[in-house]
This record gives C-alpha cells, structure tokens and sequence, in this order.
C-alpha cells in the first residue's frame, strides 16, 4: 500500500511538472525586451558592425578564411582585372578568377549567410525602435543605422548574385527580408524591387540619423553616399549627382591630398575623405589566416603572397609614374634589385588594407570615402550629356593625387569617350575597393582579362611569357552578358527554401 | 542566439521486442535471439533554415523513424579439454530503418557542404549530392550526372557533365550499416591464454572528406598528395579511362560530389592478448593470490577497401557534425602493453 502511494506520487509530480515547458533563462533577451534596457539598442546595433569582421561559427566550426569583409573583397575584385592569381588553390577564392563557380562553395555561403545575419540583426532594432512612442535623438541614430545596414547589405547581396540593374530590372534578384515574421521560405524579389527597397531605406536612414557617432559608424552621409551609389548603378543619373552633392557639400569631408592619400588606408577612421569605415582594433588583427591583406600583401612572412595589383592595371597606370596612386602598389624586389615573380607572375603588393599600427594585417576597411562621390557625379554628368563638368570632378581628384601637370581642364582627349575617361579614373582611384568588376559589367563592357595569370585554366609556368600576351587560353575576356558575372545563390538557401530559384 | 521555437515538445518511443535466450549441449552453445520494431515520434532535429532568415538551424519536431530490426548474439565452447579451451563470443545486429511522416524533405547541408536528406520512405544520414560518373575520357575533365525529370519527378533521362553546377543532387547512400558486430575468440592452454577482439560493420557510407585535400588533382600544391591507391590512375591522353581527372582539366574537381564517398565496410581487430598466470606453486611461496603477466595490442590492424585516414567514424548526430564524414583527425594509436596483475 505504501509503495502504490509514492509511485503515486512521483507521477503526480510527472504530471505536474511535465506542462512547465516556458522558462527563459534568466539572461535572455528575446525581440520583444531589446528596448527594456536602457543599452539593449546600442548594444545590438554594435553587434551587427561587428558581424562585418567576425569570424563567425558557420557549420559548427570557425574558419579563420570565413569573414564578411574577406569575401566582399575577393568576391569583387578578383573577378576583376584589377588583381592576379600567381598560384592555384582549393580556396573557393580561386573559383572568383576561374569563374567555376558553385552553388556549393564555401565563401559565398558564409556571405550569404552573414549578410542576412546582418540584416535580420537590423530587422531586430528596427521592430523593437517602433515600438518606443518617442524616440529622442540618440534611438532615432540608432534605428537609422539599422535601416543603413539593411540597405547596404541587400545591396551587396544583390551585386554579387542577380544581374545587374542595368542589363534587366525585371530579372530574379534577392531574397528581401524586412521584417522578422516574415516566412522563411520566400521567393526572390525581382531586381527592380529590390533596388526600390534599398533606397527607401538608404532614405529613412538619412532622415533620422541627426548624430554623429565618428565615421565607423553609419551617418547621414554614409547613407546619402549609398544612394549615390545605389542611384548610379540603377542610373538614375539625377539622383546620383544629386546624393554625391550632398555629401560633398555637407562640408564633412575634404579629399586627401598628395601627402595625405598614402596615410589614408592605414589611418583610416581618422582620415579626412573617410565617410564610412568599418573599424578594426588591434584584437581584431587576424595575421596571416584570416585578415584581408594576407591575400594581397605580405612583408615576408604575414600573407600568402599568391594575388597582385595585375599587369592589366599596370598598364593604364604607366603613363603617370607620378601618380600617388601607385603607393599603394607595391613591387617585391630581391637582394639585386629584381622583381620577384612568382610561379612566372611578376609580384606586386598591394596595401591599401595594411599598416593601421604598423601591422602589415590591419587596416579599418573604408566603405564609402569623398572620392567616390567625385566619380560618382562625374559618371552621372558623363552620362547625362555634361562631360565638362564630368571632366572638372576628374580634375578635382587628379590635383589631390600629383597630377596637377596632367589635368583635363574640360578638354576630352581625342578618339576616347568621357565615359571612358570617366570609368579610368575610377579604375585607378578606387582600385581594390571592390568596385571595379560591377563597374565594368554594369556598363555593359567586357572584362578584358588577356594578361598572364592562374586565372587561365590550365596554366604552367613554363607557358608564362611576358613579353607577349597570352592566347588560345579560355576566360582571356568575360562577356557582359556571361551567367558567370554573378555567383550561384548557396545550395543551403535553395535546399531549404524551394521558393527560391538558382541562377543560370 | 537561436530561432525560438515555441510548440517544442518531447520525441516519444514506441518499442516492440520479442526474443528467446537458448542453451544447447550443456550450454556449450548459448544462444540470444531478438528482433525489435522501434518508432520514434515527433523527432527531434535541428532543422536547415534557408540561410537568408539569419539563422542556420532550428530546433522541431519533424516524423517519424521506424527501426526494425534483428541481434543475435551466439556463445559458444568449442573445444573443452583438460589443458586446452576455446572459446568464441559473437554478436551482430542487422537494422534496417525508414522515415516517415515528415511534412516535406529536409535536407542538412554541413561543413564542404556535404548535405544529407530526410525525406518519407528514406534512410537517416543519407548522402545527398551529385553523383560522380568519373572522368570524360576525351577531354580529361571531371563529370557528374545530371538527371532530367519529368513534373512528377520521375527521371527520364540521364547523362554526364563537366559542369558541377548543372549536376543533379541526388540520394547517394547512407552512413548507417547494414549490420555491425564483434567476434572474441579465446583460446587457453593451460596457464597461457590467447584472445583476439575484432569488430566489424557492413553496407554503410562514408564521405572520406581528406581525399579533397589530399587527391587534389593539382589544385593545391601546397598540400602532400597521396600516391595512387591501387586501381586509381590519372588522364594523360584522349581515350584513357581514368579515374582521376587531367591536372590541366579539373575545374571543380574536388567539389562535394559522390567521387569522395567510399564504401565504409571494416573488419578491425581492436585487441590481442596474451597471457600467462604464474602457477600455484610459484604462487603460494610469494603469498599472493595470483599473478599474471600480458602483452595486448590495440588496434592491430583494419581490414577495408575505403581510401582515406579511417573508415571509423560517428554516426551520432551532434550539432553540425554531419554523421559519416571522416575528416583529417588525431590517429588511433596503436597500443602495445605489458602488463603485471597482482592479486592479493
């Protein structure tokens, strides 16, 4: 009798304890109490800056190789002709020269990835600030920078994985996510809507962001500089001119002159033309595995050594051995003096992301700077029949880079177009920034890659010649039109979300 | 942080056992029968998310596994004389099991992204990638099957590609085995005893993720290559059939693709010893109840064709270790110990 009444018992206390399934750990912060504490805004806004420089645990494991920033800058310029490959890899980043690209490979999931991290992140602050009845001026910061990074991460999704604006606004672009109780199985927004999604959040981020918090922080004028940037690649040519001139006349920022645009790189939160930079301390210095530069720099020992400013930039560059501009390329020499080639490719550093503290890994990546306004403007006024004008935001560049004896003076050379001078110049100015492949593709010119490199499939060193140019090589040029001038969109989004359908 | 998810509850297991334990000839043969139908309810997984919700996985309840299945576990004497013994011990478990119930398929995409599937009528950890068909014996370049369906998903029609990107992911096999066991066997000579331990496992995949590193058809010079197993060889000319892909003609080569997944059957003697007890009459002027010195052996030796480190890999599921992967990992040591056993 006494043994049936504790078993009784022990299942009363089964029963009883079997339906308390909703505890929260004592230090959870869910969606809904983000805005209780006085820092919960601050602190997840800060949060989602530093997602850009994480490496954040992906599959269960963290890769040195795997950061938001690294694959933004591989993804972008090495399927440019601005950077080289001198030595074949099973990096993924290999498959952003040979264009093999693959649903399956590992950078762009982690970009994928981190990129809608961000920007549900964003989605986040957004739903818990629309909730306070009167944000003062600080949460108002705040939630405009979220709407900035929403903006500026769709942005970058849609660049690297739908074609751009200009070819088809029409064709399947990206999976917008703009609120957190969307489904998580959705289609992709057609490119024009996107675009339209982007501005009007580069817009709302404009007007409540009346605090300045430093430029490694998004501001007013980092989100006028997007939708310059974002206007121009959907050429809307008013819009273009008209963002960039708000920027440069916000009176903020001064370009960086002959002495000053060699220190730009390496001090760049402090830097005058800096309008937007994603800030790296001395904690955030990754060395050899895992910065940005141990790609494309090393001092002997601190990168790979295996992708160089190409001969294809050299070249356009040649003409002006006084450009200062060329600072930022830089030639490896032996004891005698002789270039030191590697696998038959002709080493030349670049360093626009070393130096911050003297480490030749860090360096605070600049997103948008006053230069790019200036070009930006420029290619709208080219585009919008004002080429002297054009011309006079090249000048305004060329005098702060040591070219005051080469100037255009609103005179166009003959046999080329303004918007040839127009793209050259950006070429030069914003090289390794991740701008130039979108540039060449968005304005439906071919990318001219007839130089010597790894790039070309098959390739010994033994068939590196130099003094003649390569032929009978596949991917010497990439058509405008090529499927492979965007990535495949991740196995992982097509496998758990059949809505979403792949790129050609 | 994770994706809440709100209507959590507990997996439930249903089991249905039936057996009989037997004893023939003085139980020199002893004998355990059983078979079980096991159903798991509500299971438990971390389901893939598509990535562009932020989040990698979340926790639900998806279906059902059913298990089926048989172990035999046999004992027997088969010699017994005054001086000599021998002993063997057997068991082997046959498991066959199938999902169901699952609202849609759920595919698990890990690290290399080597995926598995779930889906109604399937095996647990089934492989789920594009299935490779070798080298094109023309041009030297890799090639996968691409499948053509029809609305029903029928597949009508097959053929090959040197374009991984157009290649069908497909259902390739499972990491479980179709049967696993072990064997002892002893043999005892008077005061000397003998005994080899093996383990094996049968009909089970595994994805020999080194091989992308380490058979890298020249994409990687940085890291040591193997040198060909036997039956392997590498494209030179137009019409070679090969295994191996053209060094100058590999785009995509190493991408995830059944070209790495092996069969993962083994037979693995995992132990030897040998020992003898001192006899009695040493015993008794020392005062001690018995001492027994021993050499043993640990993982003597695996007999498998898989090509990579170690066919022996986890099948349990944790968070993002894909079950059936074997990675570049610590190497079983191989133990060679003698021992002393007092017993006082």
């Amino acid at each position: 009798m006494k043994s049936r009444f504790i078993l009784f018992i022990t299942c009363l206390y089964l029963v009883g304890t079997g339906c308390v399934k909703d505890i929260s750990p004592s230090d959870s912060i869910t969606s809904e109490t983000l805005t209780n504490s006085p820092d919960g805004l601050r602190n997840a806004v800060t949060g989602s800056y530093s997602l850009f420089k994480d490496h954040v645990t992906f599959n269960g494991t963290q890769d040195d190789n795997l950061m938001y920033l690294r694959q933004y800058f591989q993804l972008s310029d090495f399927a440019s002709d601005d950077i080289v490959n001198a030595q074949v890899t099973t990096d993924p980043l290999w498959y952003s020269f040979t264009l093999d690209h693959t649903p399956t490979q590992t950078n762009t999931r982690y970009f994928w990835y981190i990129s809608y991290k961000i920007i549900n992140n964003a989605n986040a602050v957004i739903e818990a600030g629309e909730k306070i009845s009167n944000p003062d001026v600080a949460a108002k910061q705040l939630i405009g920078e979220c709407y900035f990074l929403r903006a500026f991460c769709h942005f970058n999704l849609v660049r690297f994985f739908a074609t751009p604006y200009t070819h088809d606004p029409a064709a399947p672009g990206i999976i917008l996510r703009t609120s957190l109780s969307d489904e998580s199985k959705k289609t992709r927004s057609a490119v024009g809507e996107v675009y339209e999604s982007i501005i009007s959040d580069g817009e709302k981020a404009a007007d409540l962001m009346n605090q300045q918090r430093g430029v490694m922080y998004a501001s007013k004028e980092a989100a006028w500089a997007l939708l310059s940037r974002v206007n121009l690649y959907k050429e809307d040519h008013a819009k273009t001119i008209e963002y960039a001139d708000k920027v440069i006349g916000s009176g903020r920022f001064t370009l960086t002159d002959e002495t000053s645009f060699p220190q730009l790189f390496k001090n760049a939160s402090a830097a005058t033309e800096t309008i937007f930079c994603l800030a790296f301390t001395q904690n955030d210095d990754y060395g050899k595995f895992g910065s940005i530069a141990s790609m494309i720099f090393s001092d002997g020992n601190s990168g790979w050594g295996e992708e160089f400013a190409s001969s294809s930039l050299r070249d356009v560059m040649n003409p002006h051995p006084e450009d200062i501009r060329w600072s930022y390329i830089v030639p490896l020499k032996d004891g005698n003096g002789n270039l030191v080639k590697k696998n038959g490719i002709e080493t030349y550093y670049i360093s626009k992301f070393s130096f911050q503290e003297n480490s030749p890994t860090l360096s605070s990546p600049v997103m948008f700077r006053l230069a790019e306004m200036y070009l930006n403007r420029a290619e709208g006024k080219a585009k919008s029949g004002q080429p002297s004008q054009a011309l006079d935001d090249l000048d305004a560049i060329r005098k702060k880079r040591g070219l005051t004896s080469s100037l255009y003076n609103q005179q166009l050379p003959s046999g080329k177009t303004i918007l040839d001078v127009v793209l050259l110049e950006r070429r030069i100015e914003l090289a390794f920034e991740g701008h130039r492949n979108f540039d060449v593709y968005r304005n439906k010119k071919n990318m001219d890659r007839s130089y010597w490199g790894y790039h070309l499939p098959g390739l010994k060193e033994t068939d590196v010649n130099l003094a003649t140019a390569p032929s009978g090589y596949a991917n010497l040029s990439v058509s405008w039109n090529s499927p492979r001038i965007i990535y495949y969109i991740p196995v992982d989004e097509i496998q758990s979300n059949p809505m979403c359908i792949q790129n050609q | 942080m994770q994706l809440p998810s709100p209507n959590l509850t507990w997996e439930s297991k249903y089991q249905a056992n039936a057996g009989f334990d037997l004893g023939l000839f003085k139980n020199r043969i002893s004998l355990a029968f059983d078979v079980y139908k096991n159903i798991t309810k509500n299971l438990l997984l971390q389901v893939s998310q598509p990535l562009s919700v932020g989040f990698e996985e979340r926790w639900d309840n998806v279906g059902e596994i059913v298990n089926t299945g048989a172990e035999i576990s046999i004992s027997t004497v088969n010699i017994k004389t005054k001086n000599f013994e021998w002993n063997t011990d057997f068991n082997i478990n046959f498991n066959k099991n199938k999902l169901r119930n699952l609202p849609s398929a759920i595919i698990k995409t890990g690290s290399w992204a080597i995926s598995q599937i779930y889906q109604n009528g399937g095996n647990l950890y089934e492989f789920y990638m594009p299935k490779w068909l070798g080298v094109n014996p023309q041009t030297g370049a890799p090639q996968w099957e691409v499948l053509t369906k029809d609305p029903n998903g029928n597949v009508t029609g097959q053929q090959a590609t040197s374009d991984y990107s157009a290649a069908t992911f497909q259902e390739v096999g499972s990491a479980l085995p179709k049967f696993q066991g072990g064997i002892t066997n002893q043999w005892k000579y008077k005061n000397i005893s003998l005994s080899v331990n093996a383990y094996f496992l049968s009909g089970n995949k595994v994805f020999s993720n080194n091989l992308r590193f380490v058979m890298n058809d020249g994409n990687e010079p940085y890291l040591n290559q193997i040198v060909l197993p036997k039956g392997y060889s590498m494209w030179t000319n137009p019409g070679d059939i090969a295994t191996n892909p053209s060094p100058q003609n590999t785009a995509n080569s190493t991408e995830t693709s059944s070209r790495y997944l092996m069969d993962g059957s083994f037979l693995s003697i995992r132990n030897i010893t040998l020992s003898y007890s001192l006899p009695a009459s040493v015993i008794s002027k020392l005062k001690v109840e018995g001492i027994t010195l021993s050499v043993s052996a640990d993982n003597v030796h695996t007999f498998t064709k898989f090509v990579g480190q170690d066919p022996q890999t986890t099948i349990t599921p944790r968070a993002f270790v894909t079950p059936g992967v074997s990675d570049f990992k610590y190497p079983n040591n191989r133990q060679f110990l003698f021992n002393i056993n007092f017993r006082f």
